[in-house]
């Protein structure tokens, strides 16, 4: 009888709890097929909630089943049951010890989130897609890029603030870090940040991440029109191009991916497989490799990461008071970010005899080429005739090399300064 | 120390090395316009 009634398991392991899940999968699909919003990753994010919120779970991890084996060598050897359950894929209950072979999206996971693949494998199709040369020919707009990361360092001490006020939360500095850096605007980079230090949240921060990206044409303006005048967005600025030759857009990855392994060696990973797509790009030889990394590498990479991320958010992940402020928080961190860049425009203009709109600031959010357009949009809101694009889209391509930037710090500063507790 | 003030920390060191970063972007960028000017055709 006990055999048969194994036959109904997907009744008797249903719980009430998923079909909040299948809501919250079942919104995702929407916003991404009816409003568009970042469907390359809504959609498979979406559809792995509802596929890992099932009876069993057995797209995560098979039945368990009995090793009377382990069982017998525990029982003896109490001290090795450690290493079973966190190495071997065992589970210990009432002095039996039970295989769980991972299933396919736990082995996607353990293979292309935890080792950090996935997200680089993505940068090098970003690299590959990205033009540096309107940076290139205004590098003095790369520190709009470095301004607009503000909010990614305000709000990892936001979420500290909460973490010491309600301590059930789990908000300690390598979660906060976590959550800060959905202000990147930048989804391989929230992913890698939030893989190495708070694997718990990953789901609610990658879907947070990438929701808010899509979501910029909406946050941005008010925060624009809050934080700056009407005049203010109305200063028109010259468009004086520096000459870039193609020696230079070659030489560029090189020389950035060099100096940011010097400074900050745990860049690398992410700073060097931009790089290298971007010299896939520029090289001029390798056209069929660019072309690849642009389509084939980026659709792959994506829909695996996409579904894996989205089988991580099993109900008792995702249905905590954490994850609801980790959605009001990563929104924080996009406003900051606006703000900080307008904030930053504004200071140099006190210095500065040539005007930069202070719109050209929240363009070094990493959201390209969303935000430049934005900017230009509202400009030309305010003075039909203001074109302030290419200075926008030279702060939005910084804002690429800021939020990388900017996650790198958080790895290699984290790790150092829990040291000092 | 406690975590409050390793977040001041992080946040004071993050951005300014954010900054600093960029900045040698910046003058690799300048120094690379200057050894590899665009040729005037």
């Amino acid at each position: 009888m006990g055999q048969l009634a194994q036959l109904f398991n997907g009744f008797t392991e249903f719980k009430p709890q998923f079909l909040i899940m299948y809501a919250i999968g079942g919104i995702l699909i929407y916003l991404a097929i009816k409003k568009e919003y970042e469907p390359t990753l809504l959609l498979p994010i979406g559809f792995g909630c509802i596929i890992v919120n099932l009876p069993l779970r057995s797209i995560w991890q098979a039945d368990p089943l009995l090793d009377q084996t382990v069982t017998d060598l525990l029982a003896t050897n109490p001290e090795l049951t450690a290493y079973f359950t966190e190495n071997l894929h065992y589970i210990v209950e009432n002095g039996q010890a039970f295989k769980v072979e991972p299933g396919l999206m736990q082995i996607l996971y353990n293979s292309g989130i935890l080792t950090e693949l996935f997200p680089c494998l993505i940068f090098i199709a970003v690299g590959a897609m990205i033009d540096f040369s309107p940076l290139l020919k205004n590098p003095k707009l790369i520190f709009c890029g470095a301004a607009a990361q503000f909010g990614i360092f305000l709000t990892i001490l936001l979420a500290l603030l909460l973490g010491k006020v309600f301590p059930s939360l789990g908000f300690d500095l390598k979660a906060a870090a976590s959550i800060g850096i959905i202000g990147a605007a930048d989804g391989p980079t929230s992913i890698y940040v939030a893989a190495r230090f708070a694997p718990q949240f990953l789901g609610a921060i990658s879907v947070a991440a990438y929701s808010y990206m899509s979501l910029v044409p909406i946050i941005q303006p008010p925060i624009i029109k809050l934080t700056t005048t009407k005049k203010e967005r109305m200063i028109r600025m010259e468009l004086k191009e520096e000459r870039v030759s193609k020696k230079v857009l070659i030489i560029f990855p090189i020389a950035i991916t060099v100096a940011a392994g010097i400074i900050a060696p745990t860049s690398v990973p992410l700073v060097g497989t931009l790089m290298f797509g971007n010299l896939l790009r520029e090289c001029g030889v390798l056209q069929r490799l660019s072309q690849s990394a642009q389509n084939e590498l980026a659709n792959l990479v994506t829909l695996l990461l996409g579904i894996t991320i989205g089988s991580t958010m099993y109900y008792e992940q995702i249905l905590t008071p954490a994850v609801l402020l980790i959605m009001a928080m990563g929104l924080l961190a996009f406003v900051f970010d606006t703000a900080g860049g307008v904030f930053f425009v504004k200071i140099i203009n006190l210095f500065s005899k040539k005007k930069i709109n202070p719109m050209v600031g929240a363009a070094g959010i990493s959201a390209f080429p969303m935000s430049a357009r934005i900017v230009q949009k509202m400009a030309k809101e305010e003075d039909p005739e203001n074109f302030i694009l290419m200075q926008a889209v030279s702060a939005n391509v910084a804002g690429q090399l800021g939020s990388i930037v900017a996650g790198s710090m958080v790895l290699t500063l984290v790790p150092m300064l829990l040291n000092m507790l | 120390m406690n975590e409050i003030q390793l977040g001041l920390l992080l946040m004071a060191y993050g951005l300014v090395g954010t900054f600093v970063a960029l900045a040698l972007f910046f003058l690799i960028i300048k120094l690379l316009g200057k050894i590899f000017p665009e040729k005037n055709k």
